[in-house]
């Protein structure tokens, strides 16, 4: 066992923090404030290979693992939890839906774009009431021919409204629920394809976030992603690996926190000496520390088990669970360590505390975790 | 100085020199030569190999630094426990360079031998090169064989037309740093980096460094607004008279 990142790993995540730390840091406040996703910075990092680090690279990847991109995710959301969530999706959600099921072809087709950074994926699953239980869907897919006919809607799809990819879950045969969910790849512009409502949120508010409407939507059969039928099973395993990069963002979200909140107390003054120098503060920072390690080893490892071909559906549920609980719990407690000025915009922790909410959330809430933790535990 | 040209037809070949100067509790690296390497890359077919001196560990990670951010190679000349002044530093960097096929030489300004910016000069001069200092800018030049180098004065710039092969000193662009990238790390971690060891004990140094001075700020320039044409072009000729431009 082995705790240490190699040096190529940690070349990496330095090159993803200076970039994070020069080119994500400005401005993050004021993207925040205005509800606008940085697309051109996302598209440098891009350029550079950054996005599509855990893919090969005939589909347009940089051949990395999952642990890479993992990093990537964490150095990324401890400035702007926002673009780690958008890149997050991309990758896991709509990349890791295309790659465990398209044919060769496919991949071919509706990858390099995306893992390249040049355009964004988004994933359509969660409906209005369809949400834990996704397999409650009610959106169809006909096949008439050799098209297949959409119709329905899809909410909360992070990338929406900037996505030129789309991975999407509808019912070919609506009589069987979960077991009739297929997936098909949607391109944006297709007629009957349209953006709904940009949803206005609590936080990660550079992220754009929106519903999808299909409104006899033909697509080509060729769209049709695997087999039909499997589509339940396709997004569940996407979202197994979505947990990873949503646990990776927790974590980031959790240690950018920590580290304004330990600079501040070293250098805010109180009755005449730095605040650190309350040993409540300070125990407090030590049990800080404890919790965003344990979150470190829990979402590294579980990186690991899928770049490495071992299950991964348990740690991942383990590692979303831990990290973003410690998101939630490091924010607050550093928005009260910063007292009034935590409370203000420009310290940059409340944002964070509204951005740490929404990651035990999505992906399958926590309480969806512990189901799944539970659940292989009594079988 | 023909021993040391490639024949420049298609890829320009460009060697970058660094020494890594040992502060109190860290090593400065000097990224400026490599990063205005990597800018005339952008611009022209080149190839480019980073030459860095110091201990072994640091000197192989900036190396490596260099090479995911757009070198092509690198190797370490390795100075253990040696206090070496900018002679002698710049005497081993010829020694090494004498063999190497070069059109292109470029060191930074400030770092390489703690703010004097004398060690890429000297090395330069030891080999018979055109140099400068104080470079922002290097393009391709008009005619085939020539770089076209913007030096940084106090108050203006010159555009130098230097035959290669030639040596300059690089100024850095903070403001617009290069990243590295996925593919440089990549290449960074895989390619061999040859370690040389320098044998400097017989070296005196010849340098005594009295004081130093970094190039000022240059001055914001005065924006003429709501003036007649013919008032303008009189106020720009008193100004570039008034600092003896003229």
């Amino acid at each position: 066992m082995n705790f240490q990142l190699d040096e190529k790993r940690l070349a990496l995540q330095a090159a993803v923090r200076e970039f994070a730390q020069n080119e994500l840091a400005p401005g993050v406040i004021e993207r925040d404030e205005a509800s606008e996703y940085p697309l051109e910075l996302y598209k440098k990092l891009g350029s550079m290979g950054y996005v599509g680090l855990p893919y090969e690279e005939k589909y347009g990847g940089s051949g990395g693992d999952y642990l890479d991109y993992a990093l990537a995710v964490e150095e990324i959301s401890k400035v702007d939890a926002s673009m780690g969530i958008s890149y997050s999706v991309a990758m896991s959600l709509y990349g890791g839906s295309i790659i465990n099921a398209a044919t060769e072809e496919q991949k071919l087709e509706f990858l390099p774009d995306v893992f390249s950074g040049k355009s964004l994926g988004a994933f359509g699953l969660t409906e209005p009431n369809a949400g834990s239980d996704a397999g409650g869907c009610v959106t169809t897919a006909e096949k008439k021919g050799d098209k297949y006919v959409l119709n329905g809607l899809k909410c909360f799809n992070t990338n929406g409204p900037l996505a030129d990819h789309f991975a999407v879950y509808a019912l070919t045969q609506p009589e069987l629920g979960a077991k009739g969910l297929s997936l098909f790849h949607v391109k944006k512009g297709t007629p009957g394809f349209s953006i709904g409502k940009i949803e206005n949120k609590m936080g990660i508010r550079a992220a754009q976030v929106s519903e999808l409407i299909f409104e006899n939507c033909e697509i080509p059969e060729s769209a049709l992603i695997g087999e039909e039928g499997k589509g339940f099973k396709y997004a569940m395993k996407a979202l197994d690996g979505g947990r990873i990069g949503v646990a990776a963002q927790g974590l980031g979200i959790a240690e950018g926190a920590f580290e304004i909140a330990r600079k501040y107390l070293m250098t805010r003054e109180q009755f005449g000496k730095p605040i650190y120098r309350n040993q409540h503060l300070a125990f407090k920072m030590a049990e800080l520390e404890c919790e965003i390690e344990m979150a470190k080893y829990m979402v590294y490892k579980a990186a690991l088990d899928k770049s490495e071909g071992r299950p991964y559906t348990i740690p991942a549920a383990k590692a979303k669970l831990v990290c973003t609980n410690a998101a939630m719990h490091v924010t607050t407690e550093a928005v009260q360590m910063l007292g009034g000025n935590g409370f203000m915009r420009e310290y940059h922790v409340e944002r964070m505390m509204r951005d740490a909410k929404i990651t035990q959330i999505y992906e399958g809430t926590n309480e969806i975790q512990k189901l799944v933790i539970s659940g292989a535990l009594f079988k | 100085m023909e021993p040391h040209s490639s024949i420049y037809q298609s890829t320009m070949e460009i060697i970058v020199i660094a020494k890594q100067v040992k502060m109190a509790d860290s090593v400065k690296c000097d990224f400026a030569g490599v990063e205005a390497a990597i800018r005339l890359k952008r611009k022209t077919d080149a190839r480019i190999k980073v030459v860095v001196m110091g201990e072994e560990k640091d000197a192989i990670a900036q190396v490596r630094d260099s090479i995911s951010m757009g070198a092509d190679s690198g190797t370490v000349l390795l100075l253990e426990n040696a206090e070496i002044d900018s002679w002698i530093c710049a005497k081993a960097f010829s020694d090494y360079l004498k063999n190497e096929n070069f059109d292109l030489l470029l060191s930074g300004s400030f770092p390489i031998d703690a703010d004097t910016i004398q060690t890429g000069l000297l090395a330069g001069n030891m080999l018979g090169l055109a140099s400068a200092s104080h470079i922002e800018d290097i393009d391709t030049g008009e005619a085939s064989g020539l770089l076209k180098a913007k030096k940084r004065m106090e108050d203006r710039v010159q555009i130098l037309d230097v035959k290669m092969p030639c040596m300059f000193a690089a100024l850095p662009h903070p403001e617009a740093p290069i990243y590295k990238t996925v593919p440089g790390i990549n290449r960074a971690y895989s390619v061999d980096i040859p370690v040389i060891k320098l044998d400097l004990n017989d070296q005196k140094g010849k340098i005594k460094v009295m004081d130093s001075f970094k190039i000022g700020e240059r001055k914001r320039g005065k924006c003429l607004t709501a003036i007649s044409t013919e008032g303008a072009a009189k106020e720009i000729i008193n100004t570039i008279a008034a600092n003896h431009i003229l």
